[in-house]
């Protein structure tokens, strides 16, 4: 089955007009999805203004297996909204509920729109927005870097899809993460031992670009295949552990600490190896080609992740293949350049890569650091948060479990309180926290807040209590009682809320009676 | 010369490492993702409005399924749902239904459709939890397939032929 679509696409809701005017609202329902007529309806508020009068189309009768026989309606749909004895500003609410033929159904949607005699805006504050019941893709829960570029690439064709990864590529080549292939691609020119010509020097670049890109084809397909994401298994703390390690040993033989060495044996073999495979050190290029992709991939992992998570999702084997083939003669191109340059200058004197060496190799020892991100990276975020809450950002008081919260809320002492549910995995949480608790505005708005946080990570049976209690199933989520105690449960923030909004939804809370 | 035999012999224990690594299983100790954590946190209400934490059901080759009163197609594959959950009862095998409903609406379906299997309820913020577990767009039907070690091995929006349901529950059990 096809990806279905947002709802948002299948049922493209649009109001137009103006107060003193005719008011129209119009559903285009897209080919292969209906709306129930007996589910679509016009509301005005305030409630007491005379009921909005709706025309819409008769409709066709469909026989439902579940429901017998219901008038559906497809294509466009409009009605007309008459205007007269509305008061200049109203709020139009539009409820509407459609499937498709493929058999799957949308759920209730409810969108309110503001009505002026200067025109209709989209308004909000509706309970269904404030649920999050609206299919706004920018709300999807949990939303993290890999799937945006996930999301963005499946909107592609083949052509622009390929064309993207390639563009990407040649990003990805300006990212320090190509630079282990310079030594690598130099070693295996120079190291030829013997004076090294322009045309030679270019076709071993090839041939160590070609090796990689086909190992990323061959991880594209391999994505497709299983679904399975490799970029998981390259975030292991001990894969990246290892590659950083790697990296350190290579930037200690730039400075010429050191220099490790195989046994003569080993080399001797090897190198009677090379020569004997076909095309000789050609394939040894690309051998080196295929290894070195692997040696960047945890560093280009977040990109890569993207491509593998839409390839995987996509579950299309060519177009994964071509997709990553496309990305990594990308990232290979400047290496073309390099390579042909460095056969070129470096066969002659070695001065120039002798000088450039002790820049490699603070560059690589900066690259070690840098993949281990994801693991210094919470324990960074841990210590600055606590440092910088401090001086400005809102100060927590941690709750453990329901009678913790029970306690605290006892205690407020005539204050509001405020209660911030967050997890190690939640990535809106951490939005939150970076720019709006952080936020010196927002810690003075609940500077007379009693402002609890409690920490779900760990699917415990306390954790699952206190949210159970509130009705929760996890965060994100923040929740307001008033001085009284009770919880303004419509104030409910569960999206991330940039600090003039969420300090708009404070004074909303503390000005109610 | 010396940095290529460095690089190749770095490389072989990178390489090592990532086999190792996967081979030992390590990379799937806690393999319980997002999706999974907010499922079983999730305590909803049964139709008599007790709440049920999905933890309890832990352990069992679970099958969710979220749907509503007012979803035809959701209606539609639950007859094959009460089919699967008779054939696979003996075998540990529990459909967990959870309707974004409330309980009234519910019951007449229950009746009807001779469902055998828990049914729990959700109002609106059940679309979080739909959300959270992976149904970006909130369609309905959504069904999830979940194995005895609690993570989440198949999901579907839309009806989930009871034919492909049934060989996937077989390769669980």
């Amino acid at each position: 089955m096809a990806e279905p679509l947002p709802v948002d696409q299948a049922l493209v809701l649009a109001v137009e007009g103006r107060q003193g005017e005719r008011v129209e609202v119009r559903i285009d329902v897209a080919p292969g999805h209906y709306l129930y007529r007996d589910r679509l309806g016009l509301v005005v508020e305030p409630a007491g203004l005379p009921l909005a009068e709706a025309t819409w189309p008769e409709g066709e009768w469909k026989d439902d297996p579940a429901f017998g026989r219901v008038l559906t309606l497809r294509d466009a749909v409009a009605s007309k909204v008459d205007t007269d004895g509305l008061p200049s500003h109203w709020t139009l609410v539009v409820h509407y509920q459609g499937c498709a033929d493929a058999g799957l159904c949308y759920p209730p949607q409810e969108r309110r729109f503001s009505v002026t005699p200067q025109g209709v805006s989209a308004a909000t504050g509706g309970l269904a927005e404030r649920l999050g019941v609206r299919a706004v893709p920018a709300a999807l829960f949990g939303e993290d870097e890999s799937s945006r570029i996930a999301r963005g690439m499946s909107e592609n064709t083949l052509l622009l899809t390929l064309l993207g990864f390639f563009a990407a590529g040649l990003l990805l080549a300006l990212t320090p993460c190509v630079l282990p292939m310079v030594p690598i691609l130099s070693g295996i020119i120079v190291g030829q031992g013997q004076p090294v010509d322009r045309r030679r020097a270019f076709l071993l670049s090839v041939a160590y670009v070609l090796g990689m890109a086909l190992t990323y084809a061959a991880a594209g397909v391999a994505a497709g295949m299983s679904g399975v994401l490799l970029s998981s298994v390259l975030q292991h703390p001990l894969v990246l552990g290892t590659f950083a390690l790697l990296f350190v040993g290579l930037a200690l033989s730039m400075f010429g600490l050191f220099d490790l060495q195989l046994p003569s044996g080993l080399q001797n073999w090897a190198a009677r190896l090379s020569n004997r495979l076909p095309g000789g050190r050609f394939t040894g290029a690309g051998l080196m080609g295929a290894l070195s992709a692997l040696i960047v991939g945890p560093c280009i992992a977040p990109p890569l992740a993207g491509a593998l998570l839409f390839i995987s999702r996509s579950g299309d084997l060519v177009l994964g293949g071509l997709a990553l083939f496309a990305l990594a003669i990308g990232m290979g191109l400047p290496l073309l350049v390099v390579g042909t340059s460095a056969g070129a200058v470096l066969s002659g004197a070695a001065g120039w890569y002798n000088r450039i060496r002790i820049v490699f190799g603070v560059l690589l020892l900066a690259l070690a650091v840098w993949i281990l991100q994801p693991i210094w990276q919470p324990a960074w975020d841990r210590w600055s948060r606590s440092t910088t809450q401090v001086e400005q950002g809102v100060r927590f008081q941690p709750v453990t479990d329901l009678a913790a919260f029970r306690v605290a809320l006892e205690g407020r002492g005539g204050r509001p309180v405020m209660l911030d549910f967050t997890a190690d995995w939640c990535s809106t949480c951490r939005e939150l926290e970076r720019h709006t608790f952080s936020d010196a505005s927002v810690a003075e708005a609940l500077s007379d807040w009693l402002v609890l946080k409690a920490d779900v990570t760990s699917s415990s049976a306390a954790n699952r209590e206190l949210l159970a209690h509130l009705g929760l199933f996890g965060p994100p989520a923040v929740l307001f009682f008033g001085a009284d105690g009770a919880e303004r449960q419509g104030e409910r923030v569960l999206n991330f809320q940039p600090p003039e909004r969420f300090i708009a939804t404070i004074r909303n809370v503390a000005e109610q009676p | 010369m010396k940095s290529r035999t460095f690089v190749v012999l770095a490389v072989l224990a990178a390489l090592l490492t990532v086999a190792v690594t996967i081979l030992q299983g390590n990379l799937y100790e806690d393999g319980e993702g997002p999706r999974e954590r907010a499922l079983f946190a999730a305590s909803l209400p049964d139709l008599d409005g007790n709440p049920q934490s999905m933890e309890q059901y832990r352990g069992k080759v679970l099958v969710v399924n979220f749907w509503a009163s007012w979803c035809p197609p959701c209606i539609e594959e639950m007859p094959g749902f009460v089919r699967l959950q008779d054939k696979y009862r003996d075998r540990d095998v529990l459909f967990v239904g959870i309707a974004l409903d409330e309980p009234e609406a519910v019951q007449p379906f229950m009746r009807e459709l001779g469902i055998n299997y828990p049914v729990l309820t959700a109002d609106v913020a059940g679309y979080d939890l739909l959300r959270a577990v992976g149904d970006e767009k909130g369609v309905m039907p959504f069904t999830l397939v979940i194995g005895r070690d609690g993570l989440i091995v198949d999901s579907k929006g839309g009806i989930y032929p009871e034919s492909e349901l049934d060989q996937r529950l077989a390769s669980l059990i």
